[in-house]
């Protein structure tokens, strides 16, 4: 089959030729694809505003030899919750770097795009911090690539010490005081910030109002998750700059 | 292996660089270039290098000028009370082929883009923040394109402008001229509702 029917979302648009655009979409079937939607820039484009990042929508495409083509899109919700607000426009746009940055082309992972989805439509319907919403999806994330810290139990030995939590970004997790190798970078994080991310890992997103959520723990979370990602990943978010 | 000489080979390689131009295309203008007199070529060079070396930017708004200040700034039969916010040079001749619009531009040279990495320091900003200091300017319309980054773009420079008390605007955004709302998308459609005028 040449053209195949799926859901997306819309993570990046780059200006092609005179009035084309590359569409990086997150797509439920076929994963991370960047595809082209032809006449886009023009005024009476039949696309309109559907292919602005942060919409979720239906789309055909028509499979190229080089890129794929868009040849139609429905909105299912283009999140002009968030696309109005400043602040929730940032913190979406560091959701879509993750996903950019974490997920490899060809490599298709439903539960990826729901993810996306769902976080995309709670930052859209919320009014709690947008911070507590980005770390929630950014530790659900780690769980769905296989990348979640382990913050259980000790690496090592498998001991559940909490009084002696530290996280080593190297061992990829907790690692208790008899286990900690010198030379190695640890953080100490205290026991709330792991209840919280044990909380948010397991709630729906919907659920996380009810989470009670210190900032300062979403804050020490957020900071723990970046050295992760930077150390397993080699990813720093560029849009991380913006937020706050 | 290269089939062809030297000089033509470079002129190629440096044709492709251009944007929209690929290899054909760039030994298409080639071979024009080659074919056509001596005086073209010469013509062609000429304007390149003096386009480059004489073009700058405008003191005051960043619009490509070749002295120190651009037409628009310089011409006295402006409307000095209005500043036009675009993102590109090209986007003021967009403006003025209207002929509806007689104020002054300031042109930010891109748009917060925070997955590249683009912030407010890297555009002319501050710029147009410093401009605003002892000047008897009474509005600003924001005219960034209406995607979600010139949104955003338009909405922080909106946030920076509250304290200098200026009427700040924003260009409506909607269903164009001769288009069909049945064919207009849910955000386009929100837009033309939410900016509805009385008639």
């Amino acid at each position: 089959m040449r053209n195949y029917k799926t859901k997306g979302i819309v993570l990046k648009s780059m200006n092609l030729g005179e009035a084309d655009r590359i569409i990086t979409i997150y797509t439920e079937r076929e994963g991370k694809v960047a595809a082209v939607a032809k006449g886009i820039r023009r005024t009476k484009s039949r696309f309109g505003a559907r292919l602005e990042v942060f919409t979720d929508l239906n789309l055909i495409i028509h499979r190229g030899k080089s890129l794929d083509i868009i040849t139609n899109a429905n909105t299912i919700d283009p999140h002009l919750g968030i696309v109005s607000n400043l602040d929730k426009i940032n913190y979406g746009y560091a959701m879509l770097e993750l996903v950019i940055k974490t997920a490899p082309e060809g490599q298709t992972d439903a539960r990826l795009y729901q993810l996306l989805a769902a976080a995309l439509d709670y930052l859209n319907k919320t009014d709690i911090d947008s911070g507590a919403v980005l770390v929630t999806f950014n530790i659900k994330l780690l769980a769905i690539t296989g990348f979640l810290p382990n913050l259980s139990v000790c690496v090592v030995c498998g001991d559940k010490d909490k009084r002696t939590v530290k996280y080593s970004p190297a061992d990829g997790g907790m690692v208790c005081g008899g286990c900690r190798a010198s030379g190695r970078e640890v953080f100490t994080v205290k026991e709330p910030v792991i209840l919280l991310a044990h909380r948010l890992l397991y709630k729906h997103f919907v659920e996380v109002e009810a989470v009670p959520i210190e900032k300062r723990d979403v804050v020490e979370l957020a900071r723990l998750l970046r050295f992760h990602l930077a150390y397993h990943l080699n990813i720093k978010l560029k849009s991380e700059a913006f937020l706050e | 292996m290269s089939y062809y000489s030297k000089p033509l080979n470079n002129l190629i390689n440096e044709l492709v660089k251009l944007p929209g131009i690929g290899p054909k295309t760039a030994q298409r203008l080639a071979f024009f270039i080659l074919e056509s007199s001596i005086e073209n070529a010469e013509n062609l060079a000429r304007a390149l290098v003096k386009a480059k070396s004489g073009i700058h930017f405008c003191r005051d708004c960043f619009n490509f000028a070749n002295d120190e200040l651009c037409p628009i700034c310089q011409d006295p039969k402006r409307n000095r009370d209005l500043i036009c916010v675009v993102e590109d040079a090209k986007d003021i001749v967009a403006i003025e082929k209207t002929h509806q619009y007689h104020g002054l531009y300031h042109v930010l040279q891109g748009t917060i883009a925070p997955i590249d990495g683009i912030g407010p320091e890297q555009l002319k900003i501050a710029q147009l923040l410093k401009r605003l200091k002892n000047t008897t300017i009474k509005e600003i319309v924001l005219a960034t394109n209406p995607n979600i980054e010139g949104e955003q773009t338009a909405m922080y420079i909106a946030k920076l402008l509250k304290p200098f008390n200026i009427k700040t605007s924003r260009i409506a955004s909607g269903i164009p001229v001769g288009g069909e709302l049945e064919y207009a998308d849910e955000l386009t459609l929100s837009c033309a509702l939410a900016g509805r005028r009385e008639i």
